[in-house]
């Protein structure tokens, strides 16, 4: 290799979405454009402030973590999903979250991007005022469990991680261990 | 009579055939000599980009157009050009956000458009770096004149200091001004606005984590055996030592903390992640503690509970050593790969999670790249010479078995990425991989251990340098979407028809014809007739496909997210908790010196 680069020095990009399929290249306003040969990037929540944060792994450099700062963040609320009849780690396992009219559906993985494993526990951002509809849980056995409004009002306090275990009735969330 | 009838049709096959060969090589040498006019001046234009770029920041720095001037030919003409100003603020994660619009239709001559940069420049307080790159050259006279896209970068600040970065694209016409045959003077004949944003700081969305404060000490290391220089004679594929740098952000010791694992040529490391309730992130290097030390050759690293026994247990992915399973007993990690039937030599990179028969226990799909000590890949655009990605099915914790055969899941491109989500929601978890060299695969779960290639029927075929790949939900309709990353190297143009008709007329003169007739044959498969977009499609850059619901998908070429660089890791997350997945794309190849990017 000649001592010179090969689309080096390129920044990486944050893909803020705007909704109806846009989106808009925020990376370096909003500080999280590594100018590193990038390789492995990582979500995590990793300082437990309902905010994800970014873990990157750099090629021959020193890797990077962003904190995420960000004041104007909305509402969230964590899953944990604990398999019986499932895979422990409830891999494949999707939730689905009714919130102020709109379903999100997330999905615990392991391994995508590019030799990359996020953490394992689902976050959803849920905006402001947030006012919880519905929770479906799809597990890969085959299992659902579906929880109305009036089950999440009682056992979920937003801004924590909340346990389901397959098959099992919503208990009360309770802040993260320690 | 019937056999002069026989001969003299013979006779003119031959002499057609004779006639068809000679032309045939006529026109391939025309056609280098302008492959070769086109490259040279696709050169001429890059150089001509990249020094206006560099005037243009001189400009900043001067207060003065004067060093733009020569830039622009002095018949310079543009109707109905109009004012291009930025739109009203609005806010996008945390950031503000201008669309540049045109306003009006007047007529613009140089001075006008000389003046419309002075306007420009006067709204910034400063400019730290101008990138001028060809996004795609729509038509090219050598010698005479261009038509082109042109993509445009500029980072600065704003009058009131706020750093921001404007992302500009222009259709802009050369002419050639050389007085001289053969020599190039470009100026820019007229101009016009395809698009552009300016995004503005607005306040603290990510801090930077000043990693020695945080306990971390990793610096990432490349594989020695891949070390170009000491190794690079025995090499067929020697770039690849610059690929490697996994990472896994799992909560191993299900504290409800996410720690952190580097997997590293020389010397993997985990970190604990101990950070307070308070805040600030906080890291203690565990990997000897954890009976981790010396794991070296590491390309990925995926923890989970393989065994469903409650604690998370560890698949270490490597590329020429055998690959590593970890079980975790207590506080330690012990090493079981031979006996578990996971030590596999394999020349893997990366590797995704599933339970494909939905029997409980977590199966692997390892992303399988070439071996860079065996082979080359190919085809540039189509190479499927690579080592077959392996499936291994978990035998209810005691042991994998790779059914790779059977399951129909080997796929032989250069994989680098993997990923696993039930994309038709029957229940049964699909694979994609993102090939380098190639297209993307997309194994539809039959639910009886096998899959189905489905990715043409699908529309998910996405020929490029695949690099990343992920599905997510980012329409909330419930279905799986899928986002890739490719190789952007800002030289889409190479790309365009005249190049690939030249790569193809240089295979052609080659044995190679023969030895890769079969991934012809399967790109006329899978293209037909259209086969010559494969030129265009490989320098789109990213691509974000919606699921239909019916097994297919839709790209979305407009959404703003393909212009990435050289893609490597995507991940979705909604990192401003407003409801909505957005995406973090890493980027970047090889960065030596700075300032000689090609």
């Amino acid at each position: 290799m000649a001592d010179n680069s090969w689309n080096g020095y390129e920044y990486n990009c944050l893909f803020a979405s705007e909704g109806d399929g846009q989106y808009a290249d925020v990376a370096r306003p909003a500080g999280a454009d590594c100018i590193r040969d990038s390789r492995g990037v990582a979500i995590a929540d990793f300082d437990r402030d309902g905010r994800l944060d970014i873990a990157i792994n750099n090629n021959n450099a020193e890797p990077f973590i962003y904190r995420n700062a960000y004041e104007g963040a909305g509402e969230w609320l964590g899953f944990r999903l604990i398999g019986k009849k499932s895979n422990r780690d409830a891999i494949g396992a999707s939730v689905t979250l009714t919130v102020n009219g709109k379903a999100m559906t997330r999905f615990v993985e392991a391994g995508s991007g590019y030799a990359s494993q996020g953490q394992t526990t689902i976050h959803m951002g849920l905006g402001v005022d947030a006012q919880l509809e519905r929770l479906e849980v799809r597990w890969p056995s085959g299992q659902h469990d579906t929880f109305e409004k009036a089950v999440l009002d009682r056992e979920i306090r937003l801004g924590s991680l909340v346990t389901l275990v397959e098959g099992e009735p919503l208990s009360d969330s309770s802040p993260r261990p320690e | 009579m019937r056999r002069s009838k026989v001969l003299k049709i013979f006779a003119f096959l031959v002499l057609l055939l004779i006639g068809g060969y000679w032309y045939a090589l006529h026109r391939m040498k025309q056609d280098d000599k302008h492959h070769v006019r086109f490259y040279e001046a696709g050169k001429t234009i890059a150089t001509f980009l990249s020094d206006y770029a560099g005037a243009l920041k001189k400009a900043a720095a001067e207060g003065d157009t004067k060093a733009l001037a020569p830039f622009f030919a002095d018949a310079f003409e543009q109707k109905e050009r109009g004012l291009w100003v930025y739109g009203p603020v609005r806010e996008v994660g945390g950031v503000h956000a201008r669309d540049l619009t045109r306003v009006g239709d007047d007529h613009f001559q140089k001075a006008d458009v000389l003046r419309a940069w002075s306007d420009y420049l006067s709204d910034l307080n400063s400019v730290t770096r101008v990138k001028c790159k060809i996004d795609l050259i729509s038509d090219l006279e050598p010698h005479v004149s261009a038509e082109l896209t042109v993509k445009f970068i500029l980072d600065g600040t704003d009058t009131a200091d706020e750093p921001l970065q404007d992302r500009h694209f222009y259709r802009w016409r050369l002419v050639n001004a050389a007085e001289t045959p053969d020599y190039y003077d470009w100026k820019i004949q007229g101009d016009g606005l395809v698009e552009g944003i300016r995004v503005i700081r607005s306040g603290p969305v990510f801090e930077q984590v000043d990693l020695a404060a945080a306990g971390i000490d990793y610096v990432h290391r490349r594989d020695p055996k891949l070390n170009i220089l000491e190794h690079g004679h025995e090499l067929k594929f020697g770039v690849i030592e610059h690929a490697m740098g996994g990472l896994s952000a799992a909560d191993y010791n299900n504290d409800g903390l996410a720690d952190l694992f580097f997997a590293d040529g020389v010397e993997s490391k985990l970190y604990r992640n101990e950070t307070q309730a308070d805040g600030s992130i906080t890291f203690v290097d565990v990997t000897e503690a954890a009976g981790l030390a010396g794991i070296d050759q590491a390309s990925a690293a995926l923890f989970a509970d393989f065994d469903n026994d409650g604690d998370r247990d560890l698949y270490v992915v490597r590329y020429l050593a055998p690959n590593l399973y970890y079980r975790r007993d207590g506080e330690r990690f012990t090493e079981h790969g031979q006996e578990m039937g996971l030590n596999q030599v394999i020349t893997s990179v990366s590797a995704t999670l599933l339970d494909f028969d939905n029997d409980g226990y977590l199966d692997i799909y390892v992303g399988v790249n070439g071996n860079a000590y065996e082979a080359f890949p190919r085809l540039p655009m189509f190479a499927r010479n690579g080592e077959p990605n392996r499936l291994l099915h978990n035998q209810k914790g005691q042991g994998f078995k790779d059914v790779t055969k059977e399951s129909g899941t080997g796929d032989s491109g250069w994989t680098l990425a993997v990923a696993a989500g039930d994309y038709n929601n029957d229940g049964f978890t699909d694979l994609v991989c993102a090939n380098d060299f190639g297209r993307k695969n997309l194994y539809r779960n039959n639910g009886d251990g096998t899959f189905d290639e489905v990715a043409k029927d699908a529309g998910t075929l996405d020929f490029s340098g695949g690099m990343g790949v992920l599905f997510a939900d980012f329409n909330d309709d419930g279905l799986l979407d899928l986002y890739t990353s490719n190789i952007k190297s800002n030289t889409r143009w190479f790309g365009k028809d005249v190049t690939l008709d030249q790569y193809m007329r240089n295979v052609a003169r080659t044995r190679y014809v023969i030895t890769d007739m079969s991934e012809y044959m399967a790109i006329y498969d899978l293209l037909g007739t259209d086969w010559r977009r494969l030129g265009l499609e490989v320098g789109e850059g990213n691509s974000l496909f919606y699921n239909n619901g019916d097994e297919t998908f839709r790209e979305l070429k407009d959404s703003h997210t393909n212009q990435a660089g050289w893609g490597w890791a995507v991940a979705a997350f909604d990192y401003d908790n407003d409801t909505d997945l957005d995406i973090y794309a890493a980027n970047g190849w090889i960065s030596n010196k700075p300032g000689t990017d090609l």
